[in-house]
């Protein structure tokens, strides 16, 4: 064994041992380090005819015991928002005039969400509700007629011979929950839905609603959407039932006892529609909602109350101003760049640069892989172009470096122009793209070219953007940055990782390509 | 199916005989070439100086242009010699290089187009500036045009082309020789289009090329023969290769000579000599480099 493998060796074994202290003796958890599922909802809600101002009103997502909302953020279009918190819910409302009689505002909101179960007794008694508030949740409603001969008779049908809440709560649920779901458009009463015997979400609900009440145990109806990937125009309505001093929920539409499934949002309570708007406008809503994967939110306490992480680094950075997300990229770099040094000498592909698509996926981060691809290539094609009037007219090295540079950054001031222009902001981003490293690598491709062919110039092009794609989803993965800031000593497994690639003599895959024609003919 | 047996059996040659670009860095190129000396073979200048203290031919040197006060001299000479080459002393891959004939006391191209003064002005100037040597400054050498053997004009007239010997420890090990082509325009670089022909090392000849990833045994353009010709000065170009591999503190090499009517003539030296040359001769490396001498140890 030589020097450098024992080195790998022991700093291998050292972050073992470290990893296992951590782990083992100093409690930490991976439930707590590990990035969490999380949601991306937008709300577009797009009007028309707003020529005499617009009203419009929705329910925002609030936190609770199982619902956190992260970060959320609105497009306005210029229209002020008033939001207030209400006992049903926080309400959003726009009300003006808008710059143009059509146009859309947004929210966009993070989510965090849990599953609940309930766990019931077996019998609770049913009792007078002492809280007057309460008394609002057994009233008659126009459209849960508590005290309509429909709603008594099926009530006296179904309502087991018993004073336990639990037993007349189980036995209307499981009734209405058996009922054919109906995609029935606008709003269904308790009545209509009872006759029927089959309705949507919102009648089921109406009817299991009236039905409790009936039996002086207090209901609600509660709105929300059930987040699954996509666009959707689909809002969803359940119930909940007051027992012992807890709102307990029960969807008969889905099928979901005294439980909640993490993939329900929760956005207000009671018989009421989640958008309203001025009449005479013209009104229309889309959701449109994505998977995404978020730090966990146990990670930053749990990194504090232990020691030997990277946590106090980071976060002193972040006191001083550097933005959190740029910090965590650079500290995914060498990740990168020993991704590319496998790309390079196991592989044996070939990029334009050692560090570059490492430094490309990096500035990608702000701008989406897509941007950062299609403006990498673009800017380095028209600067390599630049390169030929240059070399032709004989200018040297560091001038011509300097013009090429002055491209560069012109390209990067027309992006951001042009961003505005088409209203793309995302590309205004492509302005954090490292200036120097793309004139590098726009004079190293326009010499590609010339030494060996644009066939050729092409192929590392290739080469180089998929590795910047594969560098740049090993960079953003959340759980692999969260292990790196808890446990900093993986960073020595990297430095082993590059000391036997450095002393690997092995076969690199492209060359059983290259030498073919030898291996035929040994 | 009898083929996978034996697809098995080449590719375990291949490990045991193939000398990949990794090995050939870390066990080769690193020990054997300590970073010091790498001037000796980098720079042209110093390579014509050392080598002709050994005694080994070279092209002569009708100036060296160290700064832009030489480049109206060196436009002087020029006018006095009947041709010359013009070349960077720290160029790489044959970049840079301008061949001047003087033909009537007007300066022009091999080809006969006319180069201006202002034009070789320019190009001495680049030189010097370091564009044909990543942007350091470097020398300018005027030398001898050298004309090929008449065996090669016979093959394809264009250009001159090289011999390339592996030399480990003075001990020749793979040679070939780089023929231009059209595609390669006269240039005698294989990554620019050029056929690289597989030599026996003990005689001298010629044993097949390989051109545009096929063996071949004619030229691509011309079709002469080359299958078994005979290179001439081979034994010379042998003991010059031993001469220069055991008098180098460089110890795994690659030597490029040119064959003139006369002699072999040595061009450059280069300490990360290319693997091409493996499938040229259909020969692993690495197989004959550990049959001379155990690896050199860092």
């Amino acid at each position: 064994m030589n020097i450098p493998h024992l080195v790998a060796l022991v700093l291998t074994t050292f972050t073992s041992v470290l990893i296992a202290l951590k782990f083992l003796v100093w409690d930490y958890r991976f439930e707590y380090l590990l990035p969490e599922r999380g949601y991306s909802l937008t709300v577009n809600m797009h009007f028309w005819e707003g020529e005499e101002g617009v009203r419009i009103s929705t329910w925002l997502p609030a936190n609770d015991a199982r619902q956190l909302v992260d970060n959320i953020s609105f497009e306005n279009m210029g229209i002020p928002i008033h939001v207030e918190p209400t006992e049903y819910g926080t309400r959003a409302i726009w009300e003006g005039m808008p710059p143009s009689s059509t146009g859309k505002i947004a929210y966009n909101a993070v989510l965090r969400l849990k599953a609940v179960r309930y766990v019931l007794p077996d019998s609770v008694p049913i009792t007078e509700p002492r809280m007057p508030t309460l008394k609002e949740f057994l009233r008659e409603t126009p459209t849960i007629q508590v005290n309509h001969p429909v709603i008594v008779s099926l009530h006296d049908s179904l309502a087991p011979r018993t004073n336990n809440l639990i037993a007349h709560v189980k036995r209307f649920y499981e009734y209405v929950a058996s009922f054919e779901n109906r995609p029935f458009k606008g709003t269904t009463d308790a009545v209509t839905a009872a006759l029927l015997e089959e309705a949507s979400c919102n009648g089921k609900s109406r009817l299991l609603v009236a039905l409790l009440r009936r039996s002086k145990i207090p209901a609600r109806l509660v709105g929300g959407i059930v987040l699954t990937a996509g666009r959707k125009r689909t809002a969803h309505q359940w119930v909940e039932a007051f027992i012992q001093g807890v709102w307990v929920p029960l969807d008969p539409t889905n099928h979901h006892f005294a439980y909640l499934p993490e993939n329900y949002l929760k956005l207000y309570v009671g018989d009421q529609p989640l958008f309203s708007f001025k009449k005479g406008m013209g009104f229309r809503y889309e959701f449109e909602i994505q998977y995404i994967t978020l730090p966990n939110r146990f990670f930053a306490q749990h990194l504090t109350e232990h020691p030997f992480n990277a946590y106090k680094a980071w976060k002193a950075f972040q006191e001083n101003g550097i933005p959190l997300s740029l910090l965590t990229i650079v500290l995914m770099l060498p990740v990168g760049a020993i991704v590319i040094s496998i790309f390079r000498n196991v592989v044996g592909m070939q990029t334009f640069g050692t560090f570059l698509p490492a430094l490309i996926a990096a500035a990608s981060v702000t701008t989406g892989l897509t941007y950062g691809l299609i403006g990498f290539l673009t800017v380095i094609t028209l600067v390599s172009i630049l390169y030929y009037p240059l070399e032709k007219w004989h200018i040297t090295h560091n001038p011509r470096m300097s013009i090429m540079m002055v491209a560069v950054v012109s390209a990067l001031l027309t992006s951001g122009w042009l961003a505005q222009q088409f209203d793309i902001s995302n590309i205004t981003y492509l302005a954090l793209f490292p200036v120097a490293v793309l004139t590098i690598t726009a004079e190293r491709m326009a010499q590609t070219i010339m030494e060996d062919g644009l066939k050729k110039a092409l192929w590392v092009t290739v080469q180089t953007a998929f590795v910047i794609i594969v560098v740049y989803e090993i960079m953003t993965l959340t759980s692999l940055q969260s292990f790196f800031l808890a446990m900093p000593e993986l960073y020595l497994v990297l430095v082993s990782i590059g000391l036997v690639l450095g002393r690997w003599t092995g076969i690199r895959l492209f060359e059983y390509w290259r030498f073919r024609h030898l291996m035929k003919n040994l | 199916m009898a083929g996978w047996k034996a697809w098995i059996r080449r590719f375990k040659r291949l490990h045991r005989e193939l000398l990949s670009i990794n090995r050939r860095n870390i066990e080769y190129v690193y020990p054997c070439n300590p970073r010091q000396f790498y001037a000796l073979a980098d720079d042209k200048v110093l390579t014509k100086h050392w080598l002709k203290e050994l005694d080994i031919p070279v092209a002569d040197t009708y100036m060296i242009v160290e700064s832009f006060a030489d480049i109206g001299r060196a436009i002087q000479k020029l006018k006095t010699l009947d041709n010359a080459v013009i070349k960077p002393a720290r160029g790489r891959g044959g970049g840079g290089i301008m061949l001047v004939v003087n033909k009537n006391d007007t300066l022009q191209t091999p080809s006969g187009k006319p180069l201006s003064e202002q034009l070789i002005r320019q190009h001495l100037a680049d030189i010097i500036f370091g564009n044909y040597s990543f942007g350091l400054s470097d020398r300018a050498i005027i030398e001898e045009f050298i004309v090929p053997h008449p065996v090669f004009r016979e093959i394809f007239p264009e250009g001159v082309p090289d011999i390339r010997v592996i030399v480990y420890y003075g001990t020749p090990v793979l040679a070939m020789v780089r023929i231009p082509t059209v595609r390669s325009g006269g240039r005698a670089n294989l990554h620019q289009g050029a056929m690289g022909v597989g030599l026996d090392l003990q005689t001298g000849r010629m044993l097949h090329g390989l051109w545009n990833g096929n063996y071949v045994s004619h030229h691509p353009d011309t079709g002469k023969q080359i299958e078994g010709i005979q290179l001439p000065y081979w034994n010379e170009v042998l003991k010059i290769s031993r001469n220069i591999g055991s008098n180098s503190p460089l110890k795994y090499l690659g030597i490029d000579i040119v064959l003139s009517h006369n002699k072999p003539i040595v061009m450059e030296i280069n300490v990360r000599p290319g693997l091409e040359i493996q499938n040229i001769n259909k020969k692993g490396l690495r197989a004959l480099l550990e049959a001379i001498k155990p690896v050199c140890k860092s």
